[in-house]
């Protein structure tokens, strides 16, 4: 078995060889050498195939290939370490690694976990089966903060014939250590093959010599020591994932998967900016456990905070003279600010009265399943046994319109500030809640024109009815005096209200804002609100038709204006003000509450019948408009032959003429004219657009049979001259 | 059918009216008999706001925020509220260091839509917000300001760096706060949460030093980046990669042991080949 290495200093670390089940292995033998280390004929050795023929010819061997070597056979295999003479007297196993590749070197990986990310991954994530395979999982410390092995680099240490040997010296540069372990593994006669290699190697940033990978004490939370009832970190960490409420429902699985496979927390920096790890351990690293010592500790950080730890004088003023001062030494090391972050829910839900603990909801980005969520069930479950929240949400990342990351120097940024100067907050949050939040987001400036445009339709259909609710006296009418329109724009309200409560629940803010949209744009303004316009603008005080629509236009706008006032608060808050200005603020208010009289499914499917003809009939029209024979609908008094008795019965009793919005209206019960027009998907209504006769009124300019029947006013209707005379005009 | 009328649309227009025109009953009362024609479209009831077309949204935007802040809504909000059942949606501490990006955005905006959603349904929707202020990325920040002045880390007392730090913190938290305020969130931000208030730090100090008396802290090891010249560990951030040229071996690894001798049914010829070469190298031998 042969691994591959460009930091020879690493062997005396080797404790494994990784591998990888996806790729292919075979056994060769060497068929001729030439070197004069190295494999003789005969010798028999596994590769990846891939990389076999490459790494014989850096030996300048000839072989040949036995047969293959499946992944099941190598997970079984121990080897010897290369130096084992020198006192590496430890099996070394074969691990299966995802990191492993047959990109390069030998389809082997060297794995030392004492000096590299990889490696320490690979050996602590095998630790337990290593263990029961009564293989010690214990990592060595090879090398020292000097860059000097160690008694644990047998061969090399302070104890090996000329000292010990060095990884880099005080200036950076390359010790003896190389060279020392190279000529061990002649020695010893496993060198395969040796080489220079020129490649991109970490250095610091500050003094941009080179560093090293080294084992160093740190300190760690257990994921699976019993706390003494039966259950570990791990086992109370996923069962309040079960017990956790999920949006979108997929992040339960992604945080189990993560806590099922994570190692021990490290909870060690080795920083200053931080609270620090402040207990007291001894060389063997126990730690002491004195409630005294812990209570002055607590103490202290809460006058003077955490620096408290780090002032001079801090070991005896908090080890006082209960405790051995030889023995015990204060850990200088800080906290990962990860367990900062999950320890919020001490000081802010236990601590202030006004929240509570559990929170209902955390909500972050979905990459905080690693992060925050992470953390806190982890303290939390460490602490109180259970997760510090019952619903976890999450929303996705934010790209550029091609859906591409943003980034200065593709100049691709949207920048909140920039879209709050030009276009405002309001509009930025409306972006968000029309915006599928759970997954990635695209942001640029066509997609805030299109919420600009949106905004500008919902601004209008409230400022209309502001502007109407001016003339509004605040008459409640009871719901059984209401025409069937102001019945079925409650109707509305009632489902809208039902759909708004739920939507908010299920934190899906887009269904509510397409939801509020469309009843403003297509059943506020193109119907209800295009319909009652004569009614509003014309009719009497006195009229009961008026009042109603008045009456309901209120609650349209209180509606209205209340479940947007959480997505839109400026926008919500002037119009609020602008309606009663003596309210204090919209978002003082609750939402509207909705009687269930209002709900009227039997009105509802009746007037799908009429808005089906109406639409007809509207068809009909709108050729006459574009071909210039009409200018306003008020100009026709169309014939509207409806053949399904159905719909038919649905119209009795309505002012059909009033709902299309023309003077007049004939409703036959037959099929029309083959030339009469239709809708393709209403063959059963057929319209003839015929032009209103009688006389236009010159306040209402629809046409009337009654136009000059009241002599004061000879040239409107008689319905706007008893208005005017109410209004107390005179002619 | 060709008609022949023609008139001006009006149902499609909104025509809207100041409030300072005359309205209908003003005119009633103003108006007695006269001889001149009645203009119409003065006897109707159109629709008359002083609420714009024209939102102007960034200039009215931050007037209403002061004013919200004047008038103490927030607590005006937890007046309003209290005794309600409390609706809890904890804030995620954002790092206090630099402006606030569009994913802050983002994230503060579905934040204060559900805690205002709840409050607006019989709750007590309290939002309080909060910083991560400790950590490497304000460090560097300080850092690089010793590097500046040509001054030495090492040499400054540690609580002097740690003050340093802290007053950083706090400079962006006053930042942020006032640009999530400019978003329209609402909620606490007179008295946030910060994991460095010095409660804050108590509690976390606290919270180990429980998992300590549990038993559940020990020390292990762990491989970090560490600088031999420097006597220091360094984070990924603070490491950059230059080439450099090496010594690369190849190395053999005698195999010792097969453990599982007891090849499975169905093993293919070339496997159980490999089996029966005397476990492929040499005798194994027991550890």
């Amino acid at each position: 078995m042969v691994i591959w290495t460009t930091t020879p200093w690493t062997i005396p670390g080797n404790r494994a060889i990784s591998f990888s089940a996806r790729v292919a292995y075979g056994l060769y033998e060497v068929t001729a050498s030439e070197n004069e280390f190295g494999p003789r004929s005969g010798e028999r050795l596994i590769f990846a195939d891939k990389l076999a023929e490459e790494s014989f010819s850096k030996a300048k061997l000839q072989y040949k290939r036995i047969c293959d070597v499946p992944a099941r056979t190598l997970s079984s295999i121990v080897c010897a370490h290369p130096l084992k003479d020198l006192g590496y007297d430890f099996p070394v196993p074969l691990l299966d690694g995802d990191h492993v590749t047959d990109d390069a070197g030998t389809g082997f990986v060297h794995t030392a976990p004492s000096h590299g990310r990889e490696d320490f991954e690979a050996w602590t994530a095998n630790a337990r089966d290593l263990e029961a395979r009564g293989i010690s999982s214990k990592i060595p410390f090879p090398v020292d903060d000097a860059g000097y092995y160690t008694e644990d680099a047998p061969g090399f240490g302070p104890s090996a014939e000329g000292g010990a040997a060095r990884v880099l010296d005080d200036n950076g540069k390359k010790g003896d250590a190389n060279k020392r372990v190279m000529d061990a593994l002649i020695a010893a006669g496993n060198l395969f093959a040796r080489g220079r290699i020129k490649h991109e190697y970490p250095h610091s940033w500050r003094s941009k010599k080179p560093v090293i990978f080294r084992n160093t004490p740190q300190w760690f939370v257990h994921m699976d020591k019993d706390f003494g009832d039966g259950t570990t970190l791990r086992s109370r960490a996923l069962s309040a994932i079960d017990d956790t409420r999920f949006v979108p429902a997929a992040g339960q699985n992604r945080l189990r998967a993560m806590i099922e496979g994570r190692p021990d927390w490290v909870l060690s920096r080795q920083r200053a900016w931080g609270v620090p790890i402040c207990v007291f351990a001894d060389v063997e690293g126990n730690v002491l456990k004195d409630e005294e010592v812990n209570a002055r500790i607590l103490e202290a950080f809460e006058k003077e905070g955490a620096d408290a730890w780090f002032a001079a004088g801090a070991k005896e003023r908090f080890l006082g003279n209960s405790n051995d001062a030889e023995k015990w030494q204060m850990v200088t090391d800080i906290l990962d600010v990860w367990f900062d972050s999950g320890s919020t829910h001490t000081f802010t839900l236990e601590d202030r009265p006004d929240l509570k603990w559990p929170a209902d909801v955390y909500l972050e980005g979905s990459d905080q399943h690693r992060g925050w969520f992470h953390s806190s069930l982890l303290e939390s479950c460490a602490t109180r046994g259970r997760a510090p929240y019952d619903a976890v949400v999450t929303h996705g990342f934010i790209m550029d319109e091609k859906g591409e990351k943003m980034s200065k120097s593709k100049g691709n940024v949207t920048a909140p500030q920039t879209v709050m100067n030009d276009a405002g907050a309001d509009i930025l949050r409306l972006w968000v809640m029309s915006s599928d939040y759970a997954e990635d987001l695209r942001v640029g400036k066509t997609i805030i024109q299109t919420n600009i445009d949106a905004y500008r339709k919902i601004r209008n259909t409230i400022r209309w009815m502001l502007g109407t609710l001016a003339h509004d006296k605040g008459k409640e009418i009871s719901y059984a005096d209401l025409p069937e329109l102001e019945k079925l724009m409650l109707h509305r309200l009632f489902e809208l209200d039902q759909l708004v409560r739920k939507a908010y629940d299920e934190f899906d803010f887009k269904r509510i804002t397409r939801a509020l949209t469309d009843f403003a744009n297509v059943e506020l303004s193109a119907f209800y609100f295009d319909i009652r316009k004569d009614t509003l603008y014309c009719d009497a005080p006195s009229s009961l038709k008026r009042r109603s629509a008045l009456h309901v236009i209120r609650k349209l706008f209180d509606s209205l204006v209340l479940w947007f006032a959480p997505m839109m608060p400026f926008t919500t808050e002037e119009a609020w003000l602008s309606r009663d200005p003596n309210a204090v603020s919209v978002h003082l208010e609750q939402f509207p509450v909705v009687p269930a009289e209002w709900s009227n499914e039997a009105l509802a499917e009746k007037w799908k019948k009429v808005r089906t003809v109406r639409r007809a009939v509207s068809g009909a029209l709108e050729i006459e408009r574009k071909n210039k024979r009409i200018g306003s609908s008020l100009e026709a008094a169309p014939v509207v032959h409806v053949a399904d008795p159905e719909l038919l019965k649905a119209l009795e009793g309505l002012d059909f003429a009033e709902i299309c919005i023309t003077s007049a209206i004939t409703i036959l019960g037959a099929s029309g004219p083959a030339d009469a027009f239709r809708l393709d998907d209403v063959a059963t209504v057929s319209v003839e657009p015929v032009l209103a006769e009688g006389t236009k009124c010159a306040r209402s300019w629809r046409y009337t049979a009654d136009v000059g029947s009241d002599p004061d006013f000879p040239d409107v209707s008689a319905r706007d001259a008893a208005a005017l005379k109410e209004l107390g005009f005179a002619s | 059918m060709a008609l022949a009328l023609s008139a001006p649309l009006v149902t499609s227009l909104f025509p809207v009216r100041m409030r300072d025109e005359t309205r209908p009953e003003t005119i009633a009362r103003t108006m007695t008999v006269t001889s001149e024609k009645l203009d119409y479209s003065k006897t109707l009831y159109l629709p008359e706001t002083e609420f714009p077309m024209r939102a102007g949204l960034p200039q009215k935007e931050p007037e209403m925020a002061a004013k919200w802040r004047q008038m103490d809504l927030y607590k005006k909000l937890r007046a309003s509220a209290a005794g309600r059942e409390k609706f809890v949606l904890h804030d995620g501490p954002p790092y206090a260091n630099g402006n606030i990006h569009i994913g802050h955005a983002l994230n503060k905006v579905l934040k204060d839509v559900i805690t205002r959603s709840f409050q607006m349904r019989g709750y007590d929707a309290n939002y309080v917000p909060g910083w991560d202020c400790h950590g490497l990325p304000i460090e560097w920040k300080i850092e690089e300001k010793y590097r500046e002045k040509g001054k030495d880390k090492n040499e400054v007392p540690v609580n002097e760096f740690r003050r340093e730090c802290r007053e950083f913190a706090q400079g962006w938290i006053d930042i942020q706060s006032e640009e999530f305020r400019r978003l329209g969130i609402e909620g606490d931000f007179d008295r946030p949460y910060t994991t460095m208030n010095f409660h804050s730090e108590a509690r976390i100090a606290g919270e180990l030093l429980k998992i300590a008396l549990s038993g559940q802290l020990y020390r292990g090891s762990k491989p970090i980046m560490w600088s031999v010249v420097e006597r220091t560990a360094l984070a990924e951030a603070e490491v950059e990669y230059h080439e450099v040229e090496s010594d690369t071996i190849w190395v053999k690894f005698p195999v010792k042991l097969v453990a599982d001798t007891t090849f499975p049914d169905g093993a293919d010829a070339a496997e159980a080949h490999l089996y029966s070469l005397g476990n492929i190298f040499n005798p194994p031998r027991q550890w």
